[in-house]
């Protein structure tokens, strides 16, 4: 056999134990409580079919459609709106208070974006206020603006979230061809630079960002904390329809709830195939199209227009925050003033001592999540030999599958499975959940300077008889501190975003900041939401400022370390 | 007179001057040498040509082809074909589809055009290339692919930079004489920047050396 046992493949089969079993788990149990319960109630003599029960709940048609259209056309404008965004991004020097913009947005968690565009667009949010005045209505009006059936608010929602996500992602990927003598040349023929970047680089970058695009579309079509907030209520998407399944007190609705999340992730699954497919389309046709040699202006007319909205969309997002920040801080501010009548922190204060523990839970679920991460990220680093091709691509693919199956189509399952086990709301089993989503990132982030870290290094350490134990702690680590503290950033704002799995399996006994706003949500308070949502969206980017400064720090008098990028 | 450059200066924006008060014409059909050792500023001038400058530099002077004023025209509306030492084959299309990306559209219909970026494959010698992915290619079989999509595109001029640079010696002659004999072939102007000397001889044109300032 030549498969022999080492180190390093004991390190990757524990990874993908720990990763995949939990999907594993979750899944095979879903399809168990489907078949035992529905034996468990033919005893019982209050036998139904729980496809048959699933497909009888009101408004489950008008929940998958809203699911599909929300998830898709939030997908396909994010993309778009990013894509725009790069391409004059690298024609012009970007000014560092739109790069900030999108540091910003991109660690803040989901829920506080969502909680503070309520804040923006509801019928009595700013937008109407402001509105009202300067004309002269008098009271907020009668419209759907958030929550409305066709979940427009979802998308923008998502829109806002997504946008500097695959900005980044976009930006990342570029800098891996060499765009700009592609585009002097395809330039030099005649096209101008809008028809460059569709018929050249776009096509060179998509296989480059398609697993985070497909990681964007299956948050989109099965995501919960965004569609709670924002998202139509009655019937609400899939995800949530199921969520509040899952939760009723009825017990006799759990398998129908297990059969719609297979179902769930069935339509993910679905729609994977329909991008595919649609992809291999472009491409047939596509170079059909690239051979006419038609070199019409018609795209130099929209992308101007385009790039303005999308600076608009990642404004919005900001201004969204910042009136978090805002209603936590007023003590009077009624309809329809635009401004606060007084500020006070009396809302800040009056919640401290609750505050205090959901911050410190939430920040400990955290530290401890990413730490891990990052531990079992450097364990398989130092332990992996990368002579075949599987630890070049699947193995990283396998990693990343947490990030493409829907929260809901697995986690309720899997907290059965703890429940039996004893584990179901224990920090071990939160933490783990956690690591599922933390893990993926942190890998990714770590995998480029740590797998191109000069081998030299290591062999003239080796030669001055430092063991390998002493070079991870006195040399590797220290040399690739700015690649742990970005993992660090970035593991901290995904863990701290987390609902569903700290709801499901903290089986609502352990609560963070994020559990804490969805609760509120449901018309509380605006002051107090404004003042945990702008604490959620405070951590993550305490985190992302403190990684940055820390390596700068660093850097002042090392200029032979390179910075993290980006 | 054709590609006319007039007291062109290239510095850079609150810097040094890197081409001082350069004039040169370019006849149909000639091919005129820019000589100079790195850092004179060579490419620079190519890519004020092209229109390729970056922000961060400063042109001064003015620059004509067939008397249309080209210093406000962006690259593509120039109609001046470029011809790198790498030469830029895009590697998500076929050799024959980046022949037919640069093939102007006056040309309709697929067999027309099939048929047009044939011949041009087989007087490049790249017969039966249609279909070869560039990664396969030869240096000097791009170079002559990425010549042929260059002239598909019927540029009214064409810039050389160092373009037989990175070529084997033994095939440097070869590709020369064919990328020559074609622009002379087309009658177009053709501004060239090299520092092997052998390339202006083997240009048979008027050449100028500029140095480091």
């Amino acid at each position: 056999m030549r498969f022999a046992f080492n180190l390093g493949n004991a390190v990757q089969i524990f990874v993908f134990v720990a990763i995949l079993g939990p999907i594993f788990l979750g899944l095979f149990q879903n399809v168990v409580s489907v078949f035992g319960q529905k034996a468990y109630l033919d005893i019982a003599g209050l036998s139904a079919n729980p496809l048959h029960t699933l497909l009888s709940v009101p408004g489950l048609s008008t929940a998958v459609l809203t699911s599909l259209s929300t998830g898709i056309l939030a997908t396909v404008i994010s993309l778009w709106l990013a894509l725009i965004f790069c391409i004059i991004f690298l024609q012009k020097i970007v000014k560092s208070g739109k790069l900030a913009m999108i540091t910003m947005l991109l660690s803040a968690p989901h829920v506080a974006v969502a909680i503070g565009l309520t804040f923006l667009i509801a019928p009595s949010g700013w937008v109407f206020r402001l509105i009202a005045s300067i004309s002269n209505f008098e009271n907020p009006p009668d419209i759907f603006t958030i929550n409305d059936p066709f979940g427009v608010s979802l998308i923008a929602g998502l829109v806002v979230k997504e946008v500097p996500f695959l900005i980044f992602v976009i930006i990342a990927s570029i800098t891996q061809i060499p765009v700009k003598s592609y585009l002097c040349e395809a330039r030099a023929l005649g096209y101008d630079l809008a028809n460059c970047w569709i018929r050249i680089i776009i096509p060179q970058i998509w296989p480059l960002i398609r697993l985070p695009a497909f990681v964007v579309l299956a948050y989109s079509l099965a995501n919960v904390e965004m569609a709670v907030v924002l998202g139509p209520t009655n019937p609400p998407v899939l995800s949530v329809l199921l969520m509040r399944m899952f939760l009723s007190p009825d017990v006799t609705l759990l398998a129908p709830a297990s059969v719609g999340a297979l179902l769930q992730i069935l339509l993910v699954l679905f729609v994977f195939l329909v991008f595919y497919l649609l992809e291999v389309l472009f491409r047939f046709f596509g170079k059909i199209w690239l051979c006419i040699g038609n070199r019409s202006a018609i795209f130099g007319i929209i992308f101007p227009w385009t790039v303005q909205f999308s600076f608009c969309v990642m404004l919005l997002g900001c201004f969204s925050l910042f009136l978090s920040v805002v209603w936590s801080f007023s003590s009077h501010w009624r309809w329809p003033s635009v401004f606060p009548e007084a500020l006070s922190f009396q809302t800040w204060i009056k919640l401290a001592p609750n505050l205090v523990l959901f911050l410190g839970d939430s920040i400990l679920i955290a530290s401890l999540t990413t730490l891990s991460a990052i531990i079992i990220a450097i364990a398989w680093f130092q332990t992996e030999k990368r002579d075949n091709a599987m630890d070049g691509k699947l193995l990283p693919f396998a990693i990343c599958i947490p990030l493409f199956i829907p929260q809901i189509g697995f986690l309720f399952g899997l907290n059965s499975v703890f429940l039996k086990t004893g584990l179901s709301g224990s920090w071990f089993a939160v933490i783990w959940c956690h690591l599922l989503y933390v893990f993926p990132y942190v890998f990714i982030v770590m995998a480029n300077p740590w797998r191109s870290l000069d081998p030299r290094i290591s062999k003239s350490a080796s030669a001055l008889g430092v063991g390998p134990l002493k070079q991870l702690l006195f040399l590797k680590m220290p040399i690739l501190i700015p690649s742990i503290l970005a993992a660090s950033a970035i593991g901290i704002s995904v863990s701290i975003a987390q609902f569903l799995p700290t709801l499901f399996v903290g089986a609502g006994r352990i609560s963070t900041l994020t559990t804490e706003v969805i609760a509120l949500s449901y018309g509380s308070d605006r002051r107090i939401l404004g003042v945990v949502a702008t604490l959620q969206a405070l951590v993550p980017w305490i985190a992302y400022a403190g990684a940055f400064f820390i390596s700068r720090y660093i850097y002042n008098n090392r200029s032979g370390l390179v910075g993290i990028s980006q | 007179m054709s590609l006319i450059l007039e007291e062109i200066t290239i510095s850079l924006k609150r810097g040094k001057k890197l081409i001082d008060g350069l004039s040169l014409s370019v006849a149909h059909g000639e091919i005129f040498t820019v000589m100079g050792p790195s850092g004179s500023g060579k490419s620079t001038l190519l890519d004020a040509v092209g229109g390729n400058l970056g922000k961060n530099f400063d042109l001064k002077g003015e620059l004509t082809l067939n008397e249309q004023d080209l210093l406000l025209l962006p690259p593509e509306k120039r109609n001046i074909g470029l011809l790198y030492q790498d030469a830029i084959l895009f590697p998500h299309l076929s050799v024959g589809e980046n022949l037919a990306f640069g093939l102007k559209d006056k040309k309709q219909g697929r067999a027309k055009r099939r048929a047009e970026i044939d011949k041009a494959l087989r007087q490049a010698g790249l017969d039966g290339f249609y279909d070869r992915d560039p990664a396969t290619l030869s240096g000097g079989q791009r170079s002559r692919a990425a010549l042929m999509r260059t002239l598909l595109s019927e540029p009214a001029a064409l810039l050389l930079d160092e373009p037989f640079s990175k070529l084997d010696l033994d095939m440097r002659d070869e590709i020369r004489s064919f990328v020559f004999s074609s622009i002379y072939e087309r009658n177009i102007p053709a501004l060239m920047v090299t520092h092997d000397p052998s390339d202006a001889v083997a240009a048979n044109g008027p050449s100028i050396s500029i140095q480091v300032i």
